[in-house]
C-alpha cells in the first residue's frame, strides 16, 4: 500500500514539467503524505483507511501547480514595473540593517585600540594591527552580507520601537564628549576618554541603523481595517504588500554598504580635521538622507512617500539648526535641545501623517 | 463548524507562529493545528504548501532538508527576522481587527435578548 501511495503521488507530478522546484515540491508532499500514511497505521487505521485518508488530504493539487507555474513570471513583471524604485526599497531589510550597523561600528570603533594602546610602546603596533583587522571584519561584513553572524540575538537587543532607539542614541551622541572630558583630568589614564567617545557614537550609529526602518512595523498601515475587502478572499490582499516591503535586490545592497562607508571614513576624516565634537552628525545627516530617497522612490511608484520625505527634511533641518545655533552661540550645553524639539516636531508629523491617511482611506 | 474564510486569511500568520517555538515541516505543523484547535480545523496540504512558497519568497521561512535515517524526507521551514517581525505586525494588527470587529458585531446581542 506504501509503494501505491508513492506512485499516486507521483502520478499527481507527471505532467509538471521538470523543474527542480516542482521536484522539491513533490518530494516535500512526497515525505508528508508518507507520514502522514505512516502515522495512521501507528493510531490503529488499515492500511486502506490509511492510504484513503492520506490522499484525501493532499486537496487539489493542480491549483497548486499552477501558483507555482503562473505566479512566477506574473510577480516578477510587477515587480520591475519601476526597477529604480524596487532598488531603493530593497535592501532594506532587518537583517541587511543589523550587519550594516555592526559595520558601521566596527568602522568607527576601529580607531579604539590606537588610542588607548598607543600610551606603551610596544602597544602602537598592536593597535594599528587592530584597527585594520576592525576595518577588514567591518568590510568582509558588507560585502558577505554577514550570513554567519547570530542576527537572532542582536535583534532580539537591539529592535525597538524607533522612538525608544532615538530616545537612547540621541543622549548617547549628547553624553558622548563627557568621557574625555572626565578621563582627561586623571593622567594616568587620558587615553580612555576618546576611546569610550568612540564606542559610544559607534553604539548610537549601529541603534539608528538597525531600527531605521522599523516605524515600517511599529505603526501596521490601520488603513488595513477600514481597506474595502472582499471577504472571500482575505488572504490575497495583504500579501503583496509584503512583498514590496521586504524584497531583495543585491544594487541597493551594495548601494547602501558603500554609502555607509563612506560615511564612515567622512566622520574619521572630520574627527582627523578636529571637529570631534560634532562629526557625528554626519550619520543622523546621513539616514535622513536615506530616508529621503525612500520617500522619494515611494512616489515614483505610486505610493506614498511624503511622510518620509518630510521627516528627512525635519532631521537634515534640525542637525543644519543644531549645528549653526551651537557655533554662532558657543552654547553647546543649550542647543542640544534643538534635538529634543525635533523629536517632538517627529512625533507631531508621525500624528498628522496618520491622519491624513485614515481620512484617505 | 468554524467558516474556514474567517482563518483562511490568516494562514501564513498561523505557519508562522509555529515556526517560533521551533523549525516544523508540513504534516507536523498541520498536526499541531489539529492538535491545539481541538480537531476543529485543520488546513488543506495545497493551502499549506502555497503558504509555504509565498512565505519564502517573501524572505519570511527558508528551507532544508532534514536528514531523516529511515522514511520519509522531510522539508523543514525555519522563521528568519523578517518572519518574526511580519509575525509581530500581523498579530498586533489582528488583535486591534479583533477588538474593533467584537465591539460592532456584539452591540445587536443586547437587543435581541
Amino acid at each position: 500500500m506504501r509503494d501505491k501511495l508513492k506512485k499516486y503521488v507521483e502520478s499527481l507530478f507527471a505532467d509538471a514539467s521538470d523543474s527542480p522546484r516542482l521536484r522539491e515540491l513533490r518530494d516535500e508532499i512526497m515525505g508528508n503524505t508518507l507520514s502522514r500514511y505512516d502515522d495512521q497505521l501507528a493510531a490503529g487505521k488499515t492500511e486502506l483507511e490509511a492510504y484513503n485518508t492520506a490522499i484525501l488530504s493532499i486537496g487539489d493539487v493542480d491549483s497548486l501547480l499552477e501558483t507555482y507555474s503562473e505566479r512566477k513570471p506574473e510577480s516578477a513583471a510587477k515587480q520591475s514595473a519601476n526597477p529604480l524604485s524596487r532598488f531603493i526599497q530593497s535592501g532594506n531589510t532587518l537583517s541587511r540593517r543589523i550587519t550594516n550597523a555592526i559595520a558601521v561600528a566596527l568602522y568607527i570603533t576601529c580607531v579604539v585600540p590606537v588610542i588607548i594602546l598607543s600610551s606603551t610602546s610596544w602597544g602602537e603596533i598592536l593597535g594599528i594591527c587592530l584597527m585594520f583587522g576592525m576595518i577588514a571584519a567591518a568590510t568582509a561584513l558588507l560585502i558577505t552580507g554577514g550570513k554567519s553572524l547570530p542576527l537572532q540575538k542582536i535583534e532580539k537587543i537591539a529592535v525597538m520601537p524607533r522612538n525608544k532607539a532615538v530616545g537612547i542614541a540621541v543622549p548617547l551622541y549628547i553624553l558622548c564628549v563627557l568621557p574625555p572630558i572626565f578621563f582627561d583630568m586623571l593622567s594616568w589614564c587620558e587615553n580612555i576618554g576618546p576611546g569610550l567617545m568612540f564606542i559610544m557614537i559607534a553604539i548610537a550609529t549601529a541603534l539608528l541603523i538597525i531600527n531605521s526602518g522599523s516605524a515600517q512595523y511599529a505603526a501596521p498601515e490601520s488603513q488595513t481595517l477600514y481597506a474595502d475587502e472582499t471577504p472571500a478572499i482575505p488572504a490575497m490582499p495583504e500579501k503583496p504588500k509584503k512583498e514590496q516591503r521586504y524584497p531583495n535586490s543585491t544594487g541597493w545592497k551594495i548601494f547602501m554598504a558603500v554609502y555607509w562607508m563612506v560615511t564612515s571614513l567622512l566622520f574619521l576624516q572630520l574627527c582627523n580635521w578636529g571637529f570631534v565634537l560634532v562629526s557625528w552628525v554626519v550619520f543622523p545627516l546621513a539616514g535622513s538622507a536615506v530616508t529621503m530617497i525612500r520617500g522619494v522612490m515611494r512616489l515614483l511608484d505610486g505610493r506614498s512617500g511624503a511622510h518620509e520625505i518630510f521627516s528627512g527634511l525635519l532631521w537634515i533641518a534640525v542637525c543644519s539648526i543644531y549645528l549653526v545655533a551651537s557655533y554662532v552661540t558657543s552654547a553647546w550645553a543649550v542647543t542640544w535641545l534643538i534635538f529634543l524639539i525635533g523629536a517632538a516636531l517627529s512625533g507631531v508629523l508621525s500624528g498628522i501623517f496618520t491622519l491624513a491617511k485614515g481620512e484617505k482611506v | 463548524m468554524i467558516d474556514a474564510d474567517l482563518i483562511r486569511g490568516h494562514t501564513d500568520t498561523i505557519i508562522l507562529a509555529q515556526l517560533l517555538l521551533e523549525d516544523s515541516y508540513g504534516y507536523e505543523i498541520n498536526k499541531t493545528i489539529r492538535f491545539i484547535t481541538d480537531e476543529r480545523y485543520e488546513l488543506k496540504e495545497a493551502t499549506l504548501y502555497t503558504a509555504f512558497k509565498r512565505l519564502e519568497d517573501s524572505g519570511f521561512v527558508h528551507s532544508y532538508w532534514g536528514s531523516e535515517e529511515s522514511g520519509a524526507r522531510r522539508k523543514y521551514y525555519r522563521i528568519t527576522p523578517n518572519g518574526r517581525a511580519a509575525y509581530a505586525e500581523q498579530v498586533a494588527s489582528w488583535k486591534e481587527a479583533k477588538d474593533v470587529i467584537d465591539k460592532l458585531l456584539t452591540m445587536g446581542e443586547n437587543a435581541h435578548a
